[in-house]
């Protein structure tokens, strides 16, 4: 597996449920810190909502798009909030991020964020890795400094 | 889950069940618990050595 992105930023933005951009087979690792801040975060099954969903375009997966734009009452039934969301610990969610290719080899889910009560004077920080799955001989690592991602005081916003 | 002791391979393990699943059955995502004994470098430790331990598993199973 190699790195797409390495990151710890400071947000506090809600998302739609979404994947993020990276490689087909792609897997996401949110390393949340301690913070005031009350989230929260939610798991979509698009492979049960394409299969079983009420109302669900029939070619969903075909024209899959990374963003979940159709009324979000549609995936109900295929949502998991995570919890508890303890705000005073150190955790890490980390979740298949992938797409649905017709060749895939594992199955992705959407994500959604939710800041219960945002306060920019508070801060909420996020270590964010994206990790592609590549075959061995597509695997060029990129710079990645991860001495510097684990030493770093440095916190984009 | 809650993560009393960190043991990096069994880390790994459970997300490997868990996340790299190829049927719906699987949740998807796990949700990992440190608690608050330990301090951000340490945790963003923890990521790395946890992205090194599954591209072991992923390097052995695309081959």
């Amino acid at each position: 597996m190699t790195y797409h992105w390495l990151v710890r930023f400071d947000q506090q933005v809600n998302t739609p449920y979404h994947i993020d951009n990276a490689g087909d087979q792609s897997f996401l690792m949110l390393g949340y810190e301690p913070s005031e801040i009350d989230s929260e975060l939610y798991l979509a099954d698009y492979f049960k909502y394409a299969n079983e969903g009420e109302a669900r375009p029939t070619d969903y997966l075909k024209n899959f798009s990374p963003v979940f734009i159709s009324d979000e009452s549609l995936l109900a039934p295929f949502i998991t909030k995570v919890k508890p969301f303890e705000k005073d610990t150190y955790k890490i969610v980390f979740i298949n991020n992938s797409n649905p290719k017709l060749d895939r080899e594992t199955l992705g889910v959407f994500h959604r964020a939710r800041i219960v009560k945002p306060d920019l004077i508070k801060s909420r920080i996020v270590n964010s890795m994206i990790m592609n799955m590549l075959p061995e001989d597509e695997n060029s690592e990129s710079e990645i400094n991860e001495k510097e991602f684990i030493m770093t005081d440095v916190i984009s916003k | 889950m809650e993560i009393k002791e960190v043991n990096i391979e069994n880390i790994a393990q459970y997300c490997i069940e868990n996340v790299f699943g190829t049927t719906t059955d699987k949740s998807g995502f796990v949700h990992l618990d440190f608690g608050k004994d330990i301090d951000s470098y340490q945790f963003r430790g923890i990521m790395v050595d946890l992205k090194k331990e599954l591209s072991k598993y992923t390097t052995k199973t695309i081959q």
